[in-house]
Parts: C-alpha cells; structure tokens; sequence
C-alpha cells in the first residue's frame, strides 16, 4: 500500500514540473510581447484644449447618438483615467461610446514638482470649468453632463454644487463623500486609506508636501501595495502561474501593470486639501470645505445624481460613497451598487457590462 | 593641542570624527561601515523584549543628535552641522525602520501557528488527496486575514507614523545638503525653483480670474443689453 506522504509529494512533484513547462512557455509569450504592444488608453480621440499639462479631448463616435447632451468624464489625481480604456472589451469609453454617447475626457496628464502649488480650487473652478465652457462652445449645448471617478467624482460633485448652471447631469462612480464613513463598514480589508490618513497628524502631511513639494506617485503605489499584502506577494510568482502561458490572458495582465505603474504625483497644495481637509477633517460631508472663497453645499446638487459604487471597494468603502444620498438636494437621487472592486468595477469583464447599461439607460432617460 | 583642551562642542565633534575614522579604516567602505558596526548594534536593539526601544536610540545617535542640536555658530561649522543632522536623520530612518519590520513580522508568526494547528488536523486521507495549491490558498487566506488585522492595530499605525516620520526627516535633511552644494556651485536650489513655481502659478491664477472676470460680464444678459459684448 502506498504511503499518503509519497503519493502527496509525488502530486507535489507532478505539479511543480508542470509549472516549470507553464513558465518557459509564458517566457515565449513574453518575448513576443513589446511594451507598446500594452495599449491602454487606445480608443481614438481628438485634442480639442491644452491649458497647462492638461489636456481636453472628444472621443470619436462609433454608434448614432442616442443621448444629445455632451458627457465629460473625470478622473481623479491618483492614477490615470486609462482605467476607463484598458483594453477594446474592457473600456467603459468604448462601451460607452457604442451606447451612442458623445463622450469627453479630461486628461490631468503628468504633474510634477512644478503643479506643486495646483489646489483643488484651481482643478475644479479653472481645469474643469473651462473644459465645460469649451464643450458648450463646440456643441452648441449651455450644460454638460459630468462623470467622475473616484477623486474625479468629488471634483464633479463640487463642480456642480459650484456652478449649478452649467450641468444637466452628474453621475460620480466609486467616489468618497463621507470620508470618515469607513468605520461603519465591517469588512476589515476596507478603508485603510481612511485609517491610516487619521493615524497621522495633519503635521505630518505639511512635511510630506514640504518635503517632497507632491505626494508621490510611486509611495501612493506602494500604499496601495500595502492594502492587499498577500494579493502584493503573490502576484508576479504564484498567481502567474495560471495565466503565463496565456496570450490574451498575459495582455490582460500587462495592460492592468501597465496602468499601475502609470501613476503621476499628486500635486502638493491639492495634496494637503486631499488628505487634511477631506480625508482627516472631513469637510466636505459638514460643509466646510471651501473652494476659491466659496463653501461647497452639496444641498446646491439639485440636478439628477446617479451614484455608483462597488460593494467590495477595499479603497473607498461603499459607505463612504453611499453618504452622497443623504447630502445632494437633488429629487431625483439614483444609487446603484455593483459587484466588484475599486479597479474591477471598470476592468472586469463581468461588472464592465452592467456598469455601461446602468449609466447609459440612466442618461437616456434624462436627455431631455 | 590635544582634544581635551578644545570646547565641548568640538571636543564631541572630534571625538565623532575620530571614531569614524577609526571606523572607517576598520571596515574599509561606508556600506560595509554601516552593516558591520550598525546593523548588528540596530538588530539587537529591535530584538529587545520592548518592541520600540529600537526606536530609542543609542549612544552615537544620541551624540550626533546633541551635535546637531548644540548651539549655532556663525561662521563655522554650518555644513559639517548638516552632514550630522543628515548622519542622525538616516540613523533614526534605520531604527525606526526595524521597530517597523518588528511589528510587520507579527502576524507572520501568527499565521504560521494558525496554519499549522489546521494543518495537524488533517486526517492521513486527506493528505492522500494533498494539492499544493489548495494548501498554499489555505495558508495565504490566514496570512492575509492576519496581515489586515494587523495592520488595523495601534501598533502598526504608530511604527508606520514614525517610520513616515523619520523618512521625511531624513528627506528634509537630504535636500538641505543638496542646497548648500548646489550654492557653493552657483546652482539655483530646489527652493528656488519651488518659489518660481509659486509665482508662476499665482500669476497664472490672477490673470486667468481676470480674463474669465472679463468673459462672464461680456456673456451675461445686462452685458448683452448694454452692447458691451463683443
């Protein structure tokens, strides 16, 4: 009779020598892969404003247009909104755009040491406002609809409590309101951001700026890193194995790496609001927060508002989001949760359909 | 003259000096300077049955800090003050950086117990049907479980604090040493440039209130009825 220990350690044998064969073959498939092979951000678009490093662009159209009112999407600081565009069957915009949606985009491009001194006043009441007017100016149209994500959700959601008449709509995904709404969530992998911003003085975000004149790029990845420590260790050894042999799979891979390690630092001044006065004072949600002079009501929202969020965001916990609704002075307050992550919702296959549906059929219905 | 007849400010500076001259000959390099004579003197101190007195300090970190901190000279000593401030800075990194692993390695040796209590269990038919990955999956959900709880604790927030802390100290410190060279050579500084940027961009944020000032009162509707659009 055999003894369990060898046919376990034979299985154990078996499995590695498979391993072995599925890693030469994924080193194959990497030698045939180029870096700009790894397109992200591919769907075509026109340069229409350049002001500073920021850039306005239109996306081409790719079905007839089935919602009149022109929809810029904006993405937050952290990150790239390649997000939204990572790859031909996994891009909201090109979801989107097949929905017949006349889709814009604000790119923040790369800020340095030189935005050191950009506030969130300057994004939302200079960056945004004048993409809106420029949008109005080419379409003819006297508002906008806006989709934020993320820290590109709180810019919207100022924007319109700010300068009500120039949006029809506002639609923020995954965006923190409540930043201090993480305790009410009981999934311990969610909101460590929340946490440890709180566990610093307000000091200690002063001598980051100071010091380093942004918040870099590179300590939010690893932040990031940190707040998903077995996925972090794991993710370029074991869960390679499965996928490394794999050419669609390996792109998918490389894309999702591509756009994780495409991260610009955060400007300085934008910085300290960032992390002060929103995620330690919790201004925005009190109505405190004040942006050129002016105080930030979110009672001000009184356009309709569709709110998505992910029910397994470990970045910005469900919570925080879902505390738009009780803010906004809007009658016409849509919430939708989906499955999924913070990156999932946008790049997982599964969520990808759902999320354009709900956004699309949600603005059909409003385009009036 | 001999050390003893000098102030005690350059009595401990020589002293320092001395030491890591000796040092310095003893090792050969800095790096292996610092891992034979530092490293051994920090893991000891992160080994102690109180997990922060690694963060405490020694007796050299101790004395380049008083250094650092002793009354300001005109003339003199001004750039040597910051090479110690930067010595002292990167010795508080490194401290505060094994009180850090210190804390980070907890729930290691936790989930190792837990893994292995479950693994005890496991009836000799079962591990007829052992599959590594299932087991790898089992160990790395504990791993992670224990990681996150870990990382919630009071502990870890005040490691990480610190560890934050001392970094941009040493940043700080860095940047200053940077500066000083970067004057001695007639090279604008990265205050400088820092202040260039302000002012372009507060420039660029009064010109543009204006010419938006000016944009709205030409598009508002008693604009239009007065004839003042353009």
């Amino acid at each position: 009779m055999t003894d369990a220990r060898d046919n376990a350690f034979n299985s154990f044998l078996k499995d590695m020598t498979d391993n072995i064969g599925k890693f030469q073959k994924g080193a194959d498939v990497l030698a045939g892969i180029r870096d700009e092979d790894v397109d992200v951000g591919a769907t075509p678009k026109t340069l229409v404003l350049r002001r500073d490093k920021v850039e306005l662009f239109r996306y081409e159209p790719t079905a007839e247009r089935t919602v009149e009112t022109p929809v810029l999407i904006v993405y937050g600081l952290i990150g790239r909104y390649t997000m939204a565009d990572l790859q031909a069957d996994r891009s909201l915009v090109r979801s989107l755009l097949g929905k017949g949606i006349d889709l814009w985009l604000i790119d923040w491009g790369q800020p340095g040491r030189a935005e050191r001194w950009l506030t969130i006043d300057d994004y939302v009441d200079d960056y945004i406002h004048e993409a809106v007017h420029r949008i109005c100016r080419e379409t003819g149209h006297d508002k906008v609809t806006l989709l934020g994500i993320c820290e590109g959700g709180v810019f919207t959601s100022c924007y319109a409590a700010l300068h009500p008449e120039k949006v029809k709509n506002l639609v923020v995904t995954i965006t923190p309101i409540d930043f201090h709404a993480d305790v009410d969530d009981p999934a311990a992998h969610h909101g460590f951001l929340n946490i440890w911003t709180r566990s610093l003085a307000p000091e200690d975000v002063d001598r980051m700026v100071d010091a380093l004149g942004v918040i870099p790029g590179e300590f939010m990845s690893s932040i990031f890193s940190l707040m998903t420590p077995m996925r972090s260790l794991t993710k370029y050894n074991v869960d390679l194995i499965d996928i490394v042999g794999d050419r669609d799979r390996m792109m998918n891979f490389l894309r999702m790496e591509k756009w994780l390690a495409d991260r610009p630092d955060h400007p300085g001044a934008a910085g300290r609001q960032w992390l002060k006065e929103l995620y330690q004072e919790n201004r925005l949600v009190e109505g405190k927060f004040e942006l050129s002079g002016r105080v930030v009501d979110l009672k001000s929202i009184t356009v309709p508002v569709l709110n998505i969020f992910a029910l397994d965001d470990h970045i910005i916990p469900p919570t925080c989001s879902k505390a738009l609704g009780k803010k906004v002075g809007s009658t016409d307050y849509t919430e939708i949760p989906l499955p999924g992550g913070h990156v999932g919702l946008f790049v997982s296959s599964k969520s990808q359909g759902a999320l354009t549906k709900s956004i699309a059929e949600w603005l059909q219905a409003r385009d009036k | 003259m001999t050390v003893d007849d000098q102030p005690e400010f350059s009595q401990m500076l020589l002293r320092m000096t001395d030491m890591w001259r000796t040092n310095m000959e003893q090792a050969g390099e800095v790096g292996k300077m610092f891992s034979s004579s530092m490293m051994p003197f920090l893991t000891t101190r992160a080994a102690d049955s109180s997990l922060f007195a690694a963060a405490q300090g020694g007796e050299i970190s101790e004395a380049i800090k008083r250094m650092v901190e002793g009354p300001r000279l005109a003339d003199m000593w001004n750039l040597d003050r910051q090479v110690y401030a930067l010595m002292a800075a990167w010795m508080e990194v490194r401290q505060r950086m094994a009180a850090y692993h210190a804390v980070a390695s907890v729930p290691w040796n936790r989930a190792y117990e837990r893994y292995s209590a479950s693994a005890g269990e496991t009836k000799d038919a079962a591990a007829a049907d052992f599959d590594w990955r299932k087991a790898f999956s089992a160990w790395s959900a504990i791993a992670n479980e224990e990681m996150i709880r870990n990382q919630r604790s009071e502990e870890f927030l005040t490691a990480q604090r610190e560890l934050l802390r001392a970094a941009l100290e040493l940043r700080t410190r860095q940047q200053e040493m940077a500066d000083s060279i970067g004057k001695l050579f007639g090279t604008p500084t990265q205050q400088d440039f820092d202040e260039l940027t302000k002012q372009v961009t507060e420039l660029r944020r009064e010109l543009r209130t204006n010419i938006r000032a000016q944009r709205d009162a030409a598009t508002t509707p008693s604009a239009k009825q007065s004839g003042n659009e353009p």
